[in-house]
């Protein structure tokens, strides 16, 4: 009954809004935009890890491209079971957090 | 222009990542690395990188060490859940390790006194002991003593020599009264720089008193219990030997178990004239009884004192003996002999070696029973490796295991040692305890020792186990091979193999032992006791002996100058017509009277011994000599009686040879004696008594010697108990042999238990089989015995030379000794046997009673 960790979720996240330019460089910088935080590299590579070691996202390296600075990089992809397994935890969010509005946190 | 990164940092990062990662993640950081330098500046982006790596790191051992404690938890549960669930085996596992670490504590508990022993004194790198090789009959022997003239010349002599100091027994029974205590006490005379050189500290008084006093004391802590309680000692006066005061201006510090140099009482040097009647005779250069110590400088060349002071004997005085005295670290004295062979650095290695095969043994047994009963935990294994282990990780998982079985066996050890401390002490007649292990080194040590038992024990079934294949695991269909099968048998043939060769060799410790205290030694030493004459006794001994004699049950007496389990009295200097310029022999002497051989019932060999005629003849029998068949030997071919022999500067008439007796310890062969007639120097008076009524006996002996010696208690002992003393070392290794022996067979057999339970347990489907078929019980035994009998014999095979060599070296020590004979060997090796047969037995019994109908229902 595992469910994703958090840092395990945003990584996902990020993943999944990078949109085939998921590499980490990218995925920091857009993890560290997103929540205002300042991750450090290795912080990102753990729930990588794990995340490919669960098979929710797949690794692929890709071709170096055309034109100076395009290196091959190491892709990261989201399966189908990585977005099953968002889906859960957004189910879970929501339902935890239905009916408590704003207001209760003044 | 482009900026590389830290290179340091750099190397950091790409060992703490994977090999499949390394590339892509470095190039991750150099990407963001060239951002910083083009936003913040190269020196900004340094610290960004350096910062980066850092706490990468950390993520990733943050992350593993979570990942590792969990696994180590469930190790831990699994190890455990083993444990309890095989409880039988568990414990004889346990019990096999506790064994062996409890020899191995024990046994490094002795070897660290002895190695410590005389090294706590603080000048220990200084502290060195005068011996002297001399030259005897054209050898050169080695003696730790050297002439007591020589401590102060070279003292003198020479800047690098800080201090010497001589030491020397004056007695070993004196007389020491205070008001109504009277006991018997060796006293010891040495130079008071003997306690500023070495480490004996006051606990009350002081040195400085006593330089000008001779006839001052020192006492230990003990002593002036004895014999003051709580009073203070210093400055009281002890009655010595009923003749001289002493006042007392120290008290020491008990001195420590493990020094050489031990003494209660110590008296100035000089008082040694007084007591040998003999002025100056702590100033010659011609008597090595004594001990002399050195203390040297820093950044002395002992090689070169030794040089200068070779020939300084030889210099104090020609006519001495050829002796060159050099100088020997006192502290390997102990350990490495004083020619620097022999010493007891070797009983040392003997024991570390016995401490190693025990726990060697214990260890294989693990292995074995592991091994053997791997197949129980296959599907466990199968699992794990399903759910993806490496083999790595089972490897690492049964590693862990037996590390943790070891940890409670050493706690067992430590709980067995603890209770056997008390035994093992008077079997080895130390003061051990086991508070020496509390030092951060040795607690490394033992840390170390426990982690290394552990990965011995369970390298082997860790490897097994791990290269097991899942598939077959799980169906259930994977068996031990026949590889590990066989390598099983040789770890049992070996254990056995070494428990053979240590069954041998205590059978020939003690069959030796036999030998030496009930061979015939030449003379008589049963119902002989001996006492020392005191008081008036000695002034009046032919009246004492008359007296005495007066009783029935007093069969003889005769006196001697030293005791004759051990004459130790010698001299050189001899010459006789015919002699050879080279041929210097030290011939060991004893001054008696006439009863000398009637009362140990020595037989003469030729001519005859002291008669009435010779000792009241004007010379009063002072020039004649009795010597034994060596010396006579070494004189020359014929019957020497009627020849003169000439010692010193007196001459002697040969009156007669006695038989060769042995008056020294069995080690030695049997040296040149000579008898003298000189009963007036008589330090031992020895009684043949009726073995009937001995106890009144003793009774009428001690009422005359107290009518001549009224201040002194009656002492005696026994004669034959001497010479067993004489052995006394040697007694104790056999009783140490023999129960480390007892250990390692024990430890073999439940070794060789847990195998035969556990094959039983295979077999029982094929005996109910064999049964069913009609086999009958006895021949379902013997099939099951023939097995592991097999190995046993193989064991002896391996064993019998092994065992041959060493007893031969435990029996070199020996100038006498008994012969190897091939029944110790089969004695041993039936004994094995025997043993093993008992062993396996009882769990071939048990599988070949079970009914054939439960062993095959379970399929």
């Amino acid at each position: 009954m595992k469910l994703l960790s958090r840092s395990e979720e945003i990584a996902l996240l990020a993943i999944w809004r990078l949109n085939g330019n998921a590499y980490g460089v990218t995925i920091r910088d857009i993890v560290n935009e997103l929540t205002g935080k300042d991750w450090s590299f290795g912080a990102i590579y753990v729930p990588l890890d794990k995340l490919t070691q669960k098979g929710f996202v797949l690794k692929q390296i890709s071709e170096p491209g055309s034109g100076r600075g395009e290196r091959s990089r190491c892709l990261y992809e989201l399966t189908s079971t990585g977005k099953a397994a968002l889906k859960e935890i957004r189910e879970i969010q929501d339902s935890l957090w239905e009916g408590i509005s704003s207001i209760a946190f003044d | 222009m482009k900026h590389k990164p830290p290179k340091i940092a750099k190397w950091l990062l790409k060992s703490f990542l994977k090999k499949e990662d390394r590339a892509f993640r470095t190039e991750d950081f150099e990407e963001v690395f060239q951002r910083e330098i083009k936003d913040r500046g190269i020196f900004r982006a340094y610290i960004w990188y350096w910062f980066q790596v850092i706490r990468t790191i950390l993520e990733f051992i943050n992350f593993s060490f979570y990942w590792r404690l969990t696994m180590f938890k469930n190790y831990l549960k699994t190890a455990l859940r083993n444990i309890k669930r095989h409880k039988g085996f568990s414990i004889i596992n346990i019990l096999g390790l506790a064994i062996g670490m409890t020899c191995t504590i024990l046994i490094f508990l002795w070897v660290y006194d002895e190695i410590s022993t005389d090294k706590f004194h603080k000048n220990d790198n200084c502290l060195y002991q005068i011996t002297s090789r001399v030259l005897i009959s054209g050898e050169w022997q080695t003696w730790p003593g050297a002439p007591p003239a020589i401590g102060p010349a070279i003292k003198e002599e020479y800047p690098e020599i800080v201090n010497t100091a001589r030491l020397n027994n004056i007695a070993n029974n004196v007389l020491v009264t205070y008001k109504e205590k009277r006991f018997i006490e060796p006293i010891q005379a040495g130079d008071i720089s003997l306690l500023e050189m070495f480490t004996f500290p006051l606990v009350k008084g002081s040195i400085e008193t006593v330089k000008n006093d001779r006839y001052s004391i020192f006492i230990t802590e003990k002593i002036a219990e004895k014999y003051f309680g709580d009073e203070n000692p210093i400055g009281k006066v002890l009655l010595i030997d009923n003749s001289l005061n002493f006042t007392v201006k120290g008290v020491l510090k008990n001195i420590p178990d493990n020094s050489t140099i031990k003494f209660d009482f110590l008296v100035p040097l000089e008082n040694l004239d007084n007591f040998y009647n003999r002025d100056g005779y702590t100033l010659t250069w011609s008597n090595f009884s004594f001990k002399t110590y050195v203390q040297v400088g820093n950044n002395v060349s002992i090689e070169d004192l030794n040089k200068k002071i070779e020939n300084r004997i030889i210099e104090g005085n020609a006519n001495s003996e050829q002796a060159k005295p050099f100088l020997r670290k006192y502290s390997d004295i102990f350990l490495y002999g004083i020619k620097g062979t022999g010493g007891n650095i070797n009983q040392v290695y003997m024991f570390g070696i016995i401490a190693g095969i025990v726990l060697l043994i214990a260890c294989i047994n693990f292995m074995n029973i592991s091994t053997a009963r791997a197949g129980t935990r296959a599907r466990e294994i199968g699992m794990r490796k399903v759910a993806g282990a490496h083999r790595k990780n089972i490897m690492w998982q049964f590693l862990g295991e037996s590390t943790v079985l070891t940890i409670i066996s050493f706690i067992f050890a430590l709980i067995l040692s603890f209770l056997f401390l008390p035994a093992f002490n008077s079997l080895s007649g130390k003061n051990l305890s086991l508070n020496i292990l509390i030092q951060p080194f040795i607690i490394f040590g033992i840390i170390g020792i426990i982690i290394f038992t552990g990965l011995i024990s369970g390298s082997y079934p860790a490897v097994f186990l791990a290269s097991f294949r899942p598939v077959s695991m799980l169906k259930g269909t994977e068996s031990s091979g026949k590889k590990s099968s066989f390598f099983r048998k040789v770890l049992v043939v070996l254990q056995f193999a070494i428990s053979i060769v240590l069954i041998i060799c205590t059978l020939v410790i003690y069959r030796q032992l036999n030998f030496v205290l009930n061979r015939d030694l030449g003379l008589e030493k049963n119902q002989v006791i001996y006492t020392v004459p005191r008081g008036e006794i000695g002034n009046n001994y032919s009246v004492f002996k008359q007296e005495l004699l007066k009783y029935p049950d007093v069969l003889n007496i005769t006196t001697t100058q030293a005791p004759v389990s051990y004459i130790g009295w010698n001299t050189t200097n001899w010459d006789w017509e015919g002699k050879e310029e080279i041929t210097n022999p030290l011939v060991n002497f004893v001054f008696t009277d006439i009863d000398f051989i009637n009362t140990f019932g020595i037989e003469m060999e030729d001519g005859v011994f002291f008669l009435k005629e010779h000792v009241t003849s004007a010379n009063g029998g002072q020039d004649k000599i009795v010597i034994n068949e060596t010396f006579a030997d070494i004189i020359g071919e014929g019957s020497p009686v009627g020849k003169s022999l000439v010692n010193g500067n007196q001459s002697y008439t040969i009156i007669g040879i006695v038989k060769d007796f042995n008056y020294q310890p069995l080690f030695r062969q049997i040296e040149p004696m000579a008898i003298f007639y000189f009963p007036s120097i008589s330090n031992f008076i020895y009684m043949k008594i009726n073995s009937q009524n001995i106890a009144s006996t003793v009774e009428n002996i001690g009422n005359i010697y107290n009518k001549f010696a009224a201040d002194y208690p009656f002492e005696y002992r026994f004669l034959d108990k001497d010479f067993e003393r004489l052995y006394g070392s040697v007694q104790q290794r056999g009783r140490l042999f023999r129960y480390f022996a007892f250990l390692a067979v024990f430890v073999s057999c439940l070794g060789l238990f847990g195998l035969a339970s556990f094959t039983a347990e295979q077999r029982t489907k094929e005996i109910g089989i064999r049964k069913v078929l009609g086999s009958k019980i006895s021949g379902i035994i013997i099939l099951l015995n023939k097995e592991f009998l097999k190995w046993v014999a193989a064991a002896n095979i391996i064993a019998w030379p092994v065992a041959f060599y060493f007893s031969n070296k435990l029996l070199s020590n020996y100038a006498f000794r008994i012969n190897l004979g091939l029944d110790i060997f089969i004695i041993s090796g039936l004994f094995a046997f025997v043993i093993a047969i008992l062993t396996i037995s009882s769990q071939s019994i048990k599988a070949a009673s079970t009914n054939p109908v439960d062993s095959l229902r379970n399929e």
